[in-house]
């Protein structure tokens, strides 16, 4: 029984934890650049870009 | 927070010196034109942390492309606190061409002489301090790339900002002095800020200066009435252009001790170009190194050593390690690589799968973890070393200098098809990614070459879309037997390129009629690939992929999994019923819309399976083929040989999909509507939603039309000449349309 339930908690908190991420990012204007290690929307807080709108 | 700018010509080192002040890694590239926005980190060995902004290389401050008005526009709007000019040591005196003119602006400016390490080497020298006392700017030696004379940049630039620098100017001798003179005092009684750099500009007839200071810019027409120069006439752009030059060859030349040279001599850059370059042999050399590329990275039958080597010791036979490094010729490193990753995947998918089996789990949870999430998450994983690979060999061709060669050469053949050699830049970025590659198009000056580029990007395959393409010519060697992994990659590669060729020479014919303007570019000198950013840029592409497949792939397998062992009225179905589920259900009534594609209803009761992997193809490609694994893992079938098969080789055998249909499937994936991150992109880029939605439109008639072909003629290869004379007259109808309608134009005008 425990296990069923993990699986299904697994799968809901990876769904949805990728959704609330996606529509955040789009609430900031990021494009979710594939190769973008400068924006802080998508992760790291160094360095900004302007293709991000902030 | 203090903040100083790092601006230069293209390709002088502004990103390395950033990333070595910053500790960030922002991606090199040794061509211009890899930075096309402005980047933003962090100094923190001064005294207070300063933060430094990355500019787009610019020749001059008169904005000609978009990534210049960039550059430009922070300078004069944001006020640096001091501006860093990073000039290029080995190319001195086209470099100091900005400088006379950051030298106008009202901020404390500090020249970096940039490459010092390579000057000599080339046994040259250079007297900073008479050149400093002459530019009346403070001069540093440095090397952004061995990161010596950095700290003491920094020191020298931080003490500078804390004093105000007042503009000059090379131009002050003459008539046109005295008009720049009267100009500047015009301005300074608007109490316009920089009020020499503008009055320059103004006398340079820059579009920008004249709309804003229209008043002023009658001193400068009048003048234009009554003074006439030998050579330019009252050209007073090319007349100042000419003085910065006279003044930089008379002043600051001197004080470069170059290496006595015979002018015959050619360096050792010149001496490789006299070979790739070549007007003849230039463009199959570039295809013969492509093609060795791709087989380096998908070959079955490596440098085609196939036979020469036992074939007991290359298979393994009977060892774990059995097939990975091949059965009757040797695998490529890529293909080797990845066989050790899907060797590594097996025995973690088994280990669980026991492991649950040990501990009583339900058969759903083993199904739904195993078949489910691990299937579908390691069937993408296991890409990670081949496009590793085929990044890594692009990166070295891009960073030793090779790739501005390719776009240089290339000019003369895209201007055939309404492109410039400029243009092939983000087009050879689109086969990493598409994103930066739309983002890239920035440093076209030509809205409507940038649009028509921009549409045709995704044509070219990005490293998402490898596993697509890896995966059916993978499947379709073991199904038919026929095909090595590496032609038919290659082959899709080259379909692409051209499919985008015939797009773009369709569109500068009719929607995107425009002229080109010209491509000038430097070419950078050859240099070895720096281990370093190699690592690093391999570094990232992997984070970044995998960071993809623990989240969107990780979630839409999931996804996949849930809604296609759940029917309409929430029923859990097993593996055998899954055919009732809601995705089956859904994806049978899109499935006769793929029909004429050749993977529509003729592949039957599991043929919905082609319709879901595309798209799920529209979040991430990769889930085209997590997407595959998971479902094709859940068929289940009388025929016990064909249940033993891996998952696409599975599907074919139960859809009965001929090759024709698979290469028409791959065909439309490569070719349909990108991610959802790239379609994102090119609205950002594209300059109306109009334009954005007809692209769309276009992406999605392209990808239908060329599968459409493709299918029909891989079934009947007579058909090629129907469809090719259909294409000609077509063009040739759409042609006379455009022009008809230009003429009406011409007349109303």
């Amino acid at each position: 029984m425990w296990i069923e339930i993990l699986a299904i908690v697994f799968a809901v908190a990876i769904v949805a934890g990728v959704v609330v991420s996606a529509i955040k990012r789009k609430k900031k204007g990021c494009t979710g650049c594939a190769d973008c290690p400068y924006c802080g929307c998508c992760g790291k807080k160094t360095n900004k870009s302007e293709s991000c709108n902030k | 927070m203090k903040k100083f700018a790092l601006a230069g010509n293209p390709n002088c080192g502004k990103t390395t010196m950033f990333n070595s002040l910053t500790g960030s890694t922002a991606h090199v590239g040794n061509w211009p034109g890899v930075t096309v926005d402005k980047r933003e980190g962090v100094y923190k060995k001064c005294p207070e942390p300063i933060a430094i902004v990355d500019l787009p290389g610019i020749y001059s401050l008169s904005p000609y492309t978009s990534e210049e008005v960039i550059a430009r526009d922070f300078i004069m709007d944001e006020k640096p606190d001091c501006i860093i000019n990073i000039v290029d040591a080995t190319n001195f005196e086209r470099n100091l061409y900005l400088t006379t003119q950051l030298m106008e602006i009202d901020r404390p400016v500090v020249v970096a002489l940039n490459m010092i390490d390579a000057l000599d080497k080339n046994g040259e020298k250079i007297d900073e301090v008479t050149l400093s006392k002459r530019l009346g700017l403070l001069v540093v030696k440095v090397s952004a790339l061995k990161e010596t004379g950095l700290e003491e940049l920094m020191n020298v630039a931080y003490e500078a900002s804390k004093k105000e620098r007042k503009s000059t100017t090379v131009l002050k001798d003459g008539p046109l002095g005295h008009l720049i003179g009267d100009v500047t005092i015009a301005l300074k009684g608007q109490n316009i800020d920089n009020p020499l750099f503008h009055a320059i500009k103004l006398v340079e007839t820059d579009e920008i200066e004249v709309r804003s200071h229209a008043k002023a810019f009658e001193v400068v027409e009048e003048f234009k009435k009554v003074f006439k120069d030998e050579l330019f006439g009252n050209d007073l752009e090319a007349i100042i252009a000419d003085g910065r030059y006279k003044y930089i060859t008379t002043n600051y030349s001197p004080t470069l001790t170059k290496r006595r040279q015979n002018e015959a001599e050619m360096t050792s850059s010149d001496k490789v170009d006299r070979v790739l370059t070549h007007r003849i042999w230039g463009i199959p050399i570039f295809l013969v190194i492509l093609f060795a590329i791709f087989h380096i990275t998908f070959s079955t039958n490596f440098l085609f050593l196939g036979g020469l080597f036992s074939e007991d010791w290359v298979s393994c036979a009977g060892t774990a390690f059995e097939g990975v490094f091949g059965e009757g010729g040797i695998s490529s490193p890529g293909v080797t690589l990845q066989s050790l990753v899907v060797v590594g995947a097996d025995a973690v998918m088994s280990l669980v799968e026991s492991g649950l089996v040990a501990i009583g789990s339900p058969d759903w949870v083993v199904g739904f973890l195993v078949n489910g999430v691990l299937e579908g998450l390691f069937s993408v994983l296991s890409f990670v070393p081949q496009i590793l690979v085929l990044f890594l060999l692009f990166s070295i061709l891009e960073d030793s200098g090779y790739m501005s060669r390719i776009a240089f050469i290339l000019d003369k053949f895209l201007r055939k098809f309404g492109l410039s050699g400029r243009a092939f830049m983000p087009m050879i970025m689109g086969f990493g990614c598409s994103v930066p590659a739309m983002i890239n198009t920035r440093t076209l000056a030509d809205e409507k070459e940038k649009v028509a580029t921009i549409r045709v990007i995704p044509f070219f395959s990005c490293g998402a879309k490898l596993p697509i393409l890896i995966g059916i010519a993978g499947a379709m060697a073991v199904s038919f037997g026929i095909g090595n992994a590496d032609l038919v990659t290659y082959g899709m590669y080259l379909l692409g390129i051209v499919v985008a060729l015939v797009c773009v020479l369709l569109m500068r014919n009719t929607t995107l009629k425009g002229d080109l303007p010209p491509f000038i570019m430097e070419l950078p000198t050859y240099r070895m690939p720096q281990f370093k950013s190699l690592m690093r840029l391999l570094w990232d592409k992997l984070k970044h992929f995998i960071k993809k497949a623990f989240t969107i792939i990780l979630a839409s397998t999931i996804v996949i999994w849930f809604v296609s062992h759940f029917s309409f009225d929430w029923q859990f179905l097993s593996d055998e019923q899954m055919d009732m589920s809601i995705l089956a259900s859904i994806g049978k009534f899109i499935q006769p819309l793929f029909t004429p594609l050749g993977f529509g209803s003729q592949c039957g009761q599991w043929g919905w399976m082609f319709v879901v992997a595309c798209f799920m193809g529209l979040l991430a490609k990769e889930n085209v083929i997590s997407a595959f694994s998971s479902l094709a893992a859940c068929i289940v079938v009388a025929n016990p040989e064909i249940m033993a098969m891996d998952a696409i080789p599975k599907l074919i055998a139960v859809t009965g999909a001929s090759p024709a249909a698979l290469i028409a499937f791959i065909a439309f994936n490569m070719l349909t509507i990108p991610c959802m991150a790239a379609v994102a992109t090119a609205r950002g880029e594209m300059p109306d939603k109009k334009t954005f939605n007809f692209t769309i439109l276009f992406w999605l008639v392209v990808s239908y039309s060329v599968s459409m072909m493709v299918y029909v003629i891989g079934t009947a290869w007579w058909t090629v000449f129907i469809f090719a004379a259909v294409i000609v007259v077509a063009f040739f109808i759409i042609k006379a349309f455009f022009k008809d309608k230009d003429k009406k134009a011409e007349v109303k005008a």
